[in-house]
Order: C-alpha cells, then structure tokens, then sequence
C-alpha cells in the first residue's frame, strides 16, 4: 500500500466520528428545512382569496413570516456548520502537506491525498446527510395523514432543497480541501510547518522575558497571547458553541412569534383546512425534537474541536514545563483561555439573538 | 558539488520590499559540514529552501551535482529531494498518522522504492530508536522525534543534509546527541551537511561558518 493511501485511510479512521456527526447535523437540518417549506406550500392554498374571511388568516401569515425567517436562519447555521467542520481541518492539512512536500511528495500524490478525503469522508457525509433528510421528511409528510399524498411541487420542493444542500456542501468542502493546498504555494513549504510551531518558542521566550512579574498576572497574559495567537480556533469553538445554543432560542423565537398554535387548532378547525392546521401542529411538534437534535449534534460537535484543541495545548505546555512553570499554573492558564472561549461564545449568543429578534419582530410588526 | 551563482530573492510585503538574497555565491564541496548563522531575517531560512527546491529565486542558479535547481518545475524539484535532499526541521514535522519507520520510509515510499530492512534498522539503531518503530509521533518525546526526522533525512542516502535550527526547540542534552548524529552523518557516510542555527555549539563543531546578514555572506571561515 503506498504512504499516501495508508496516510489517508489513517486520517479517515480518525475523523469518521466527526464525520458521522456532520452526516447527523446535515441530515436533521435538511429535515428541518424541507419540513418548513412543505408547511409553506400547505399554507399557501390557504391564503388564496375565497378563505380571506375567515379570522385566522392573520395567524397563518405569523406563521410563513416566522418559518422563512426560521428556514434562512436554519440555512445559514448549517451552513456554518459546514463551515466550521471543514475549517478546523484546513490547518492541520496544510502542516501535513507540507511535510509530504518538504520530503519528495509530488503534486499528483498530494492530490491523491486530498481527493481520497474529499470523495470517501466529505462528500459522502452530505449526501447521505441531505439523502436521509429528504427520505425522512417525505416519509413523515405521509405518516401525517393530511389527506393526500405528497404532490410533485412537494417532490420539486424536496429536490431542490437537496440539491440546494448537497451543491453548497460540496463546493465548500472542495474550497476547504484545495486552500491548505495553495497556501503552501503562496509561502514557503518550510515557512507553512513552521507557522504552526512559532507560538511554542514564542510563548517560550515571553514566559522566560516575564517571569519577574506577579504570577497571577502573567498567567493570564500569557493565557491572552495563547487565545489572541489561537484566535482563529478558538472563535472557531466559540462559534460552534453559539451555533449549538442558537438552534433552542431560534425555536423560543419561532413559537414566540407564531403565537400559541394549540388554542387556533380548536378554535378554528374548519372543514378541508383540518389537515392542513394538523400538518401544521405535527411539525411544529417534530420542530421542537429536531431542534434538540441540531442542538445535541451541535455541542458535541464543539465538544469534539475543543478536545482537538486541548490536546494541541496540552503538547504546549511541554515548553512551559521545560522553562519551569508548574503544572498547576499551566492548569490556571488553560482555564484562563476556556473563560475567554466561554466568553465569546456568550457574546456570540446575545449578539445573534438580538439580531433575529429584531428580524422577527421587524417582519411581524409589518404584517 | 553544489554552487550558487548570484542568487537573488526579493519578497513584497505590506511594508515595502524586503530583500531575502542579495548577489549571494557560495560554493560547497563533498562532505562539508556547514552552519550557516546570522540575525533573524538575514536570509539563512530563504537560501535553504532554495537549496532545497521548496523555493525559486527571482535570479542565480543552484547546481546541485550538475542539476540546477533554480530551474527544476515543481515536480522535478520534489523527485530531487526525494533522492538526494533530507530536510530537518526545528520542529520534528512528522506525519502524525506514521509510525516511526513509516515516517522514516516515507521518501523512498513515495519514490516507489523497495525499503532496505537492514539499513531502516541500522539507523534506527543509529538514533537510539530499536524498539519503538511501531510508535506514533505523539507517543515521543520532543528529542525523539527530532531523531526520528534525522533518521528520515538519512534514509534516502541524500548528497546534502539541509538542517533548519534542528537543536532550536531542545534541551541540551538532546541537543548534543543531536548533534552527534548530524556529525556522524557527515563523517561516516559523508554527507554533506547545511545547517542554519543560532547555536553556538552547533556553529563551533562545524568544519566552516558562513554569516549571513542582509541577504549576503559577510564572512566565511574555516575552522
């Protein structure tokens, strides 16, 4: 077997759990997203002019406005999602690059390296993410009982949200995979290892140059130079974190607005709408389970890059113990940077919520 | 063995101009051990990836046993390295996914050669690393994978060993074994050895000192 193919099938063991968990998150938000737009086009017949009278039109419209605010923002968190998945591997493919580079790697082998990751960890994880999600969606549209069976708009609708999905999902894995690649191109190779190893001689040097200071301030500005010098990953992390707590606030905000959808359903059931309002109450049930699977997939998916991270510290500190600091104020240190991260990821969090807040409370007043 | 014309390297950066070589000649014989010194920025890193075909110049040539390097694409440049350059980094740089001998293997796995056994455990005696040819990078000690890149330089039988501060980031007692290893190399197999460092150790066991500053050779001594 040669290097590179044992090289890749070693890196694809190693990143399948995070790569199942994509699948899962991937999965639930297509599911999510094409239940919402089904429940729009179960609204939209609704809406038409010979049901203008009647009292709850005022309601329904609460309930499109809210769901298209809901699927853009669905949109965008799993596109973060993406985002942050393929971003965390971005580095650490470019150090290995450029290794296989610096040793005699030719172009045709790096490429090998990076299309086995691209065709059996990535792309498979989309596909069979927004696959499952279209099945399950369908399959739940017709265990709903809504007296039809799913139209060709709805399986136009479902099409295109999943190739919406699986198009945006490969293009960003393509661009994530191919940067690390021309980055090594635009600096050098040994200028690409070394950028990731700076920070231990860096954090070396200001450790020895500090040491007269008092120990409790040195620790945290040390602990600051580590969370400034890892900034990218550690905003990262605080990302994940907020995109995993945005999905229950998104769903707050979502009924939030809507109103209380069980009061409408009996008091105006009326004829041929029943299944439409039923359709509508079901998912709006299945919303809340959907939504606490995102948040799960969420979390551990921070979880799992700030483990990644910690590890990454952890060989760090050898430098510090190396130059005589203990390892209890290591331990002050790394819990000095997780504040930081924690922190952010609060920041994050109030700052998006205002943000759709305000989006709803916008839409809504202009009703 | 290997000779350097004129080497030239301007880089742009926000700040203006920055010239990494100015005119730089040099010549190398067979079997020379060279520390390369001078001040960060001086130009000691730039030349060495030059020397190894991880970096063009703007002008000059590097002939490397009747090959310029300067003018090889990047995937002659690459076979070039795989055959008679190791690179050792301040870093270590393993694959984290090989074992040690798979790290070490690496450059003539990649050329599709056959692996010597004998000789991967000759070195692997040689660096004091019997035993642990199963082990992973992360399992080693910062002194240990420094030994094992230096076993993965060795490997191939290069003509030039290129060494970018390979003591930079170990304690002294790593650091001499190191350079034990870097000498030995040189004085058993005759390789040519070219090591950048801030060492002064390093700098008073080489056969000659080349300072660098401002992109040009300001002195270059025997000794």
């Amino acid at each position: 077997m040669s290097p590179i193919t044992r090289i890749a099938l070693r890196r694809i063991k190693r990143d399948l759990g995070k790569s199942i968990l994509l699948m899962v998150a991937i999965f639930v938000s297509t599911l999510v997203i094409s239940f919402l737009l089904f429940l729009e086009l179960r609204i939209l017949p609704i809406q038409e002019a010979e049901y203008s009278a009647l009292p709850f039109q005022m309601f329904l419209a609460n309930v499109r406005s809210g769901v298209n605010i809901t699927v853009v923002c669905v949109a965008l968190l799993a596109l973060l999602t993406m985002r942050m998945h393929f971003g965390v591997r971005q580095e650490e493919n470019a150090q290995t690059l450029a290794v296989l580079t610096s040793v005699g790697a030719v172009n045709r082998q790096i490429r090998k390296l990076i299309w086995i990751d691209i065709l059996v960890l990535y792309i498979p994880s989309v596909v069979l993410g927004v696959g499952v999600g279209t099945i399950f969606c369908i399959l739940i549209e017709s265990g709903l009982e809504v007296g039809k069976t799913v139209d060709s708009a709805e399986l136009m609708l479902y099409a295109m949200v999943a190739i919406a999905m699986i198009a945006i999902g490969i293009g960003m894995i393509i661009l994530s995979n191919l940067l690390p690649k021309m980055g090594i191109k635009r600096r050098s190779v040994i200028g690409s290892v070394k950028k990731h190893n700076l920070k231990a001689s860096q954090q070396k040097h200001s450790y020895r140059q500090s040491r007269t200071y008092r120990e409790q301030a040195l620790i945290k500005r040390l602990a600051k130079k580590s969370v400034d010098y890892h900034s990218k990953t550690y905003n990262e992390i605080a990302l994940t974190f907020a995109l995993a707590a945005m999905y229950p606030i998104l769903a707050i905000l979502l009924f939030w607005y809507v109103g209380n959808t069980n009061v409408l359903f009996e008091t105006y059931q009326q004829g041929e709408i029943d299944a439409a309002l039923s359709a509508l109450e079901q998912i709006f049930a299945l919303l809340g389970i959907s939504f606490a699977v995102l948040t799960v997939v969420g979390f551990l998916q921070a979880f799992l890059m700030a483990r990644v991270q910690f590890f990454a510290r952890k060989r760090v500190t050898q430098v510090y113990l190396s130059v005589g600091m203990p390892e209890s104020d290591i331990h002050k240190m790394i819990r000095a940077e997780l504040k930081s991260v924690v922190l952010r990821s609060v920041i994050i969090l109030i700052f998006s919520t205002y943000i759709i807040n305000a989006w709803f409370a916008m839409v809504m007043s202009s009703l | 063995m290997l000779t350097i014309k004129h080497l030239n390297k301007k880089y742009s950066t926000i700040d203006g101009e920055i010239i990494a070589l100015d005119n730089l000649s040099l010549q190398i014989k067979k079997g020379e051990f060279i520390a390369i010194v001078g001040k960060s920025g001086s130009g000691k890193t730039t030349l060495l990836n030059m020397i190894g075909g991880l970096d063009t110049p703007d002008t000059g040539s590097i002939m490397l046993e009747g090959t310029d390097i300067a003018k090889l694409s990047g995937k002659k440049a690459a076979l070039l390295r795989r055959r008679k350059i190791g690179v050792i980094y301040q870093f270590y740089n393993l694959v984290p996914e090989l074992n040690v001998s798979e790290n070490i293997t690496l450059p003539t796995e990649l050329d599709g050669g056959e692996i010597d056994t004998g000789w991967l455990a000759e070195i692997l005696q040689m660096v004091g690393l019997s035993g642990r040819e199963q082990a992973y990078p992360s399992a080693l000690s910062g002194g240990q994978q420094q030994r094992v890149a230096i076993a993965r330089a060795l490997f191939n039988r290069p003509s030039v060993i290129l060494a970018d501060e390979p003591t930079g980031n170990l304690d002294g007692e790593n650091s001499a074994e190191v350079l034990r290893l870097l000498k030995s190399m040189n004085e058993e197999h005759g390789i040519t050895i070219l090591v950048v460092t801030h060492s002064e150790l390093v700098a008073r066991e080489a056969k000659r000192v080349i300072e660098i500053s401002n992109g040009r050779i300001i002195e270059d001594r025997r000794q």
